[in-house]
């Protein structure tokens, strides 16, 4: 039978813990001086250093480490006032040394806590711990051939560690989804899960709800989207169920998504932990965090997108779940309050703001769309009544196609408000006669059929009539 | 005349250079002829530069006759270990591994020198040995005594600085590296406090105990190569500022200085060697120094000491020669797939004694085989510190021998590898602990070359220049009697 996860009667129960890598958004790689920039010719970001050529010595970017303390900050963890770098020494083309320099025994922050929201529920998701690595190069497999690229080996890395401390594929989508708001708000990383920006290896075992033994857990490795790891996860789920249903055993073991087929395969059994023989990294001296260190580094913090949030609703009178949306990424929201910092009419700022802008910016606005100050002059004029919403809407795009002033634009496309008696006149005469029916469930007492004939008004004049004006004439002439 | 400039020490090369009364390009010609003459037999260079040395010698004198500010070295000729970096020149390490690998960088150390390359000294592959004899190039012969090792692994280095070859040379000094040659050959060498020379484009075997060291013929020549050699690097987070000008106040004598000799831990070392210490001891009080025996046990153990040194060494070993895979560079064999080329290349480029720490140091670290006996030994150096420092609250030197007795016949161990790293008995304390430690010639037996070494504790090298300077005038007699002149 198939059991769902998510219901609190399911006699199973699944135990999640989520190990994620996000590139950490310097300008330099952690120990040289090669550019970070996605997208490269293959192998131009590379020097002696970063292909590991005998001689050659780390030198650790204060900019990794500081990064890595904000993540910290963000989350609430514990900061190691002394950590250091290890050696994890293992064997692959694209590792450069042979080894990875990461932080095994001491990383720079421990404990903390990720706030998720699934069904409306806020809870918060317990973290492992923080460290810093640097990131391997790249295998590109031609035909029977396979080539390297090092543009990336020397990335800096944070990887964000998780308890098994999540129960649904859903939670793990909102742990990645907070993750990624966050980290990116405050410009730790840019979280691009299609640049590998952000990956995510997933830990997931299930145990019988009223036990508290964990099942052997199985490893999912590179997830390469948010969706991604929700369907991996309800898929392995259901496979351990079945496993354990049928009266089989879960094996540890590795296993990989396939995105066609929407299944995790197998791909190797870890019953033996490697050995990777860790060891102190000699080159590196060990970091030491004051706390005027770590406060100078808070106070240069961007305020975490919830708190930002929290601002805006009590600022400009914005629901909560607009908020959210309006602090989804750092620049959206300096965009947003350069808008609504420039015009007096807040109200119709935010509403405009959330229903014409923000689909039109995506995820991660880059530049602007509308200037704040074209949409502060669409505020304006629909904010004194001289335009309609429908034509305040369209503004906004023509004003950001063009660049040109809105209420130049209004004037020049005849979009401004029909406030006129005289000017409205005709069109409520022949808006009777096209009416008939209305006009005679009208007179017979149905008083809404009235609005039927103000939507004529409305069409013949192409949304320009003022409804209220507009209304209240039709009554008039009715009433003749 | 050639011959005579090979005779000259640094400082007076340094100086005629400076003054223009001799020409960077005359120095450098002299040695490139003495360099024909003596390395058929001496063999310890692996590539000789002349046509970059030229070029050096030229740019130093066009620069002197400009007026321009040199560095106090430029136009001196040098000769380099092959495991540091000069860019442009292969740097093999005395490995088929790294046969045909010419770095596009140069170590931090070559570049505070600023002299005139005169080419890569031999050295035991990847400078793990003491004989200097595991090469691509073969043995470097002693100078004194053709038939024996010049020691190792800077064997080339102290055979060519000895052979009047070249004035001086870098070497490095992991456990014992730069020191036993140097007393080998009969020269002086000082393996600085550990941080002070910048480790960058040196090639690393152990890296929490490598330095980087001078080979000079005279104490005077090593305090003022070395000043030229430090400096804290950017690009060596290790690396530290050093105490500042090691010749000023060289000349100041011993008087009030406290030294405690080596008493015990002396069963090793052959009688003749217990004699040429003890007389350097008493030297020392002649000349006005508080001398005295270490307290038995005060030393820690040597023997303890010498395996910790090779677990910590190995582990670093096998992790620093990991990049060695056959994918970026260096030698390359045919596989199927990452781990046959890896494992081919090794095979047929690496010689049995890099195998056999590669091994043993993975061993030291793996905790699933069984070992992992490494963090154990890093409190067992903790400890070795310890004892070394109180020593050195009663001291400021510690007097005791470089090696066990004097050069070995080459192919004496051959058959015995690991009986060869008793002779770095004496000198791994220093890196252990990281404590500066200079080796002079105290005179010998039987014609050959023998050394005492001074230690001091972090950036002493001053107080060590002093006493070795000190003592290097009065044992300068017994070395002329005792030890024969170059054979070549």
């Amino acid at each position: 039978m198939k059991y769902n996860i998510k219901d609190k009667s399911c006699p199973y129960e699944a135990v999640i813990g989520l190990e994620v890598h996000v590139e950490l958004k310097t300008e330099s790689k952690i120990f040289c001086s090669c550019s970070t920039r996605f997208g490269d010719e293959p192998n131009a970001n590379v020097c002696p250093t970063c292909l590991g050529m005998p001689g050659t010595l780390p030198v650790l970017n204060r900019r990794a480490v500081d990064l890595a303390l904000m993540c910290g900050l963000a989350f609430g963890c514990m900061i190691n006032r002394e950590s250091h770098f290890d050696r994890k020494n293992y064997y692959y083309p694209d590792l450069p040394k042979g080894y990875q320099i990461t932080q095994y025994e001491v990383p720079i922050c421990e404990g903390g806590f990720v706030p998720i929201t699934v069904d409306g529920e806020e809870r918060l998701i317990e973290l492992t711990r923080i460290h810093i690595e640097e990131d391997a190069g790249k295998l590109i497999h031609r035909g029977d051939k396979t080539l390297v690229n090092y543009n990336r080996a020397g990335v800096p890395l944070c990887e964000i560690v998780s308890e098994p401390d999540m129960h649904t594929p859903d939670e793990a989508k909102a742990y990645l989804e907070s993750l990624r708001r966050i980290l990116s708000y405050i410009g730790v990383s840019d979280c691009k899960m299609n640049e590998g920006s952000l990956r995510c290896d997933v830990n997931v075992s299930v145990k019988r709800r009223d036990s508290d033994v964990l099942g052997v857990k199985c490893e999912i490795k590179n997830l390469n989207s948010i969706n991604y790891v929700g369907k991996a996860l309800e898929d392995e789920i259901d496979r351990q169920i079945s496993v354990l249903e049928s009266g089989g055993e879960i094996r540890s073991e590795t296993r990989r998504f396939n995105e066609s087929g929407g299944k995790t395969e197998h791909m190797r059994y870890k019953e033996t932990a490697l050995d990777y023989r860790y060891f102190a990294e000699p080159n590196i001296p060990p970091i030491y965090l004051t706390n005027a260190y770590i406060d100078s580094i808070k106070r240069r913090m961007p305020k975490l997108p919830d708190a930002t949030a929290e601002d805006i609703c009590e600022k400009y009178g914005v629901k909560w779940d607009d908020a959210v949306l309006l602090t989804s990424s750092r620049s959206i929201t300096e965009y947003f309050i350069a808008c609504a910092e420039a015009t007096e009419f807040k109200t119709q700022c935010v509403n405009l703001f959330i229903s014409e802008i923000l689909p039109v910016l995506g995820e991660d606005a880059k530049g602007q769309y509308i200037t704040p100050e074209n949409m502060a002059e669409v505020c304006g004029v629909f904010g004194r009544g001289e335009v309609v919403s429908g034509a305040a809407k369209k503004l906004i795009h023509m004003s950001a196609e063009s660049g040109d002033s809105p209420a130049l634009i209004a004037r020049r496309e005849n979009m401004l408000k029909i406030t006129d008696a005289a000017e409205l006149m005709p069109y409520i005469h022949s808006s009777v006669v096209a009416c008939e029916k209305a006009v005679a469930d009208y007179k017979k007492g149905k008083l809404t059929a009235i609005k039927q004939i103000v939507g004529a008004v409305m069409k013949s004049t192409g949304g320009r009539a003022d409804p209220v004006l507009a209304e209240k004439m039709i009554e008039d002439e009715l009433k003749k | 005349m050639n011959n005579d400039i090979t005779l000259l020490s640094v400082r007076s090369l340094a100086e005629e250079i400076n003054k223009r009364n001799i020409s960077s390009r005359e120095v450098t010609e002299a040695y490139i002829s003495r360099i024909s003459q003596t390395e058929s037999q001496v063999n310890g260079y692996i590539t000789v530069t002349p046509t970059l040395a030229m070029e050096q010698a030229d740019e130093a004198d066009r620069a002197f006759s400009a007026g321009e500010t040199c560095r106090p070295l430029s136009g001196v000729p040098y000769a380099v270990k092959d495991n540091v970096a000069v860019s442009g020149v292969k740097m093999t390490c005395a490995s088929e591994m790294l046969r045909d690998f010419v770095p596009t960088y140069t170590a931090t150390v070559c570049e505070n020198v600023g002299g005139v390359v005169l080419g890569k000294t031999n050295l035991d592959e990847f400078a793990m040995g003491s004989a200097c004899e595991r090469s691509i190039i073969g043995a470097t012969h002693n100078p004194i005594d053709l038939s024996r090792s010049a020691g190792g692994s800077s064997g080339g280095s102290a055979a060519v600085v000895a052979a009047k070859s070249a004035p001086w040379a870098i070497a490095t000094d992991t456990g014992g590296s730069a020191r036993q040659p140097a007393a080998f050959c009969g020269v002086v060498s000082m393996k600085p406090t550990y941080g002070i020379v910048s480790r960058y484009g040196v090639t690393e075997l152990a890296s929490s105990l490598d330095t980087v060291c001078p080979i000079t013929r005279d104490v005077y020549d090593n305090a003022l190569v070395l000043e030229s050699m430090t400096g804290r690097d950017s690009r060596d987070m290790t690396s530290v500022e050093s105490s500042g000008r090691f010749t000023e106040g060289i000349e100041r004598g011993v008087r009030g200085l406290r030294i405690g000799m080596l008493g015990d831990s002396l069963d090793m070392c052959e009688d003749e060697a217990v004699v040429r210490l003890f007389r350097a001891g008493e030297m020392l009080g002649k000349l006005g120094a508080e001398i005295d025996s270490l307290a038995p046990g005060a030393m820690p153990p040597l023997d303890v000491a010498l395996s910790s040194y090779f677990v910590i060494a190995s582990a670093e070993c096998s992790s620093n020669m990991a990049r060695y895979d056959g994918i970026r560079y260096g030698y390359s064999a045919y596989g199927e797939n990452y781990m046959e080329i890896m494992k081919h290349s090794r095979e047929r480029s690496l010689g049995d004694e890099v195998k056999r720490r590669m091994l043993s140091g993975a061993y030291a670290l793996s905790r699933s085989l069984g070992g992992g006996h490494y963090l154990d030994i890093k409190d067992v150096q903790t400890n070795i510190c310890r004892a070394v420092s109180q020593i050195f609250e009663k001291y400021d030197i510690i007097l005791m021998p470089t090696a066990a007795g004097v050069p070995f016949k080459l192919g004496d161990y051959s058959s015995n590898p690991t009986a060869l790293y008793a002779s770095d008995s004496f000198t791994t304390i220093a890196n252990l602990t990281g404590c500066p430690a200079i080796t002079i010639p105290s005179g010998g037996w039987e014609g050959l070359p023998y050394g005492v070494m001074l230690m001091g504790k972090k950036h002493s090298e001053s107080v060590l220049y002093r006493a070795a300077y000190a003592l290097e005038d009065s044992l300068s007699e017994y070395v002329k009697t005792e030890v024969r002149r170059c054979e070549v």
